[in-house]
């Protein structure tokens, strides 16, 4: 399976989890998402989720000026975001122990499956 | 809060410091974004968010390509799927703007004419002042539309288009003129055609603080 493929049904609640501990801007979203291991996100795929986000309000945007450098609009998550947000963690935590319970006792069947194989051709 | 020209004026300002590439894939963006059908506001926030995340991967070394991908056109549908649209009432006040923008324009200009040379004075058909006014809301429909076809395609179209757009606005009035049937011809006064072009002249002064709020 692709990986960015599998990146996109998360990155709505990543991006949720930065935003809640500090207002943060689009560049730097980018920067906090790749330097905590999410490489894999297009620097320019993070703006359709925060549009879409923000329409349907879980977070709000404020412009903040400044005379010379950029304009930068800060991102901060709303009540219905922090909402969204614990339901993502919950649902995420039974998502991923199901999924490594599968995998792992996959992976151990095998494991015993070659072990088989192998003791056999001893 | 600031106002539609101020992201306007400040883009153009803050583009200057991307490179020639960037620029040009980043042109094609905000070709695209403005000639869609989203909320204005919207969609000027957004180009200028963009236009700062690029400055910023530009100074990582950073390319365009890098930041909206190897198909920029389909990234922006994107993006335009997910701004909110354009209510309608602004919708209408945008082509209220243009039609009495030109209205304006040609009164003035006949106005002037007609005073400075009297002889020139002519009775004008109804008809074609009509016909006159459906292209001032045509000529700026079928512009956007061209215009988001022409994002993202050759330099060269786009000068052809720009071109034929251009030609269209100098030749029609003339073959309104020449082929449509003159019915109801009435002869205006040159002060009267001034003062409905200042008239106008303060309507637009008044709607353009609503039109690009």
């Amino acid at each position: 399976m692709n990986k960015s493929q599998m990146l996109k049904g998360v990155l709505e609640g990543c991006i949720l989890a930065v935003i809640e501990e500090k207002p943060t801007y689009g560049y730097e979203l980018y920067v906090k998402l790749s330097d905590q291991g999410l490489e894999s996100v297009s620097e320019g795929s993070i703006y359709p989720v925060l549009l879409r986000i923000q329409k349907e309000g879980l977070i709000e945007g404020t412009l903040v000026k400044s005379t010379n450098g950029p304009n930068r609009k800060y991102y901060s998550l709303t009540d219905k975001g922090k909402e969204a947000l614990a339901r993502f963690k919950e649902e995420w935590e039974k998502l991923a122990g199901s999924v490594s319970h599968i995998l792992l006792k996959g992976r151990s069947k095998m494991n015993g499956h070659n072990h088989h194989i192998h003791s056999a051709e001893q | 809060m600031a106002t539609t020209t101020t992201y306007i004026q400040l883009n153009n300002d803050r583009r200057k410091k991307l490179t020639d590439e960037n620029e040009e894939i980043y042109g094609d963006i905000l070709l695209y974004v403005r000639s869609s059908n989203v909320d204005q506001r919207a969609g000027e926030e957004l180009l200028m968010e963009l236009l700062e995340h690029l400055i910023e991967a530009q100074d990582r070394r950073k390319r365009a390509v890098d930041v909206f991908g190897s198909d920029p056109k389909e990234y922006c549908k994107s993006l335009v799927d997910e701004l909110p649209k354009e209510s309608v009432p602004s919708k209408i006040l945008f082509f209220i703007y243009m039609f009495s923008y030109g209205v304006m324009w040609m009164f003035g200009t006949m106005g002037v004419i007609e005073f400075l040379f009297p002889s020139l004075k002519q009775p004008i058909a109804l008809s074609h002042l009509v016909l006159f006014g459906a292209l001032f809301i045509t000529i700026p429909a079928a512009a956007i539309v061209l215009m988001k076809q022409l994002a993202f395609s050759k330099e060269r179209s786009k000068q052809a288009a720009w071109s034929g757009v251009a030609l269209s606005i100098i030749l029609l009035p003339y073959a309104i003129f020449l082929l449509a049937p003159s019915t109801g011809e009435v002869v205006i006064a040159p002060w009267v055609y001034v003062v409905i072009a200042l008239l106008l002249f303060i309507g637009t002064r008044l709607l353009k603080q609503k039109v690009f709020d």
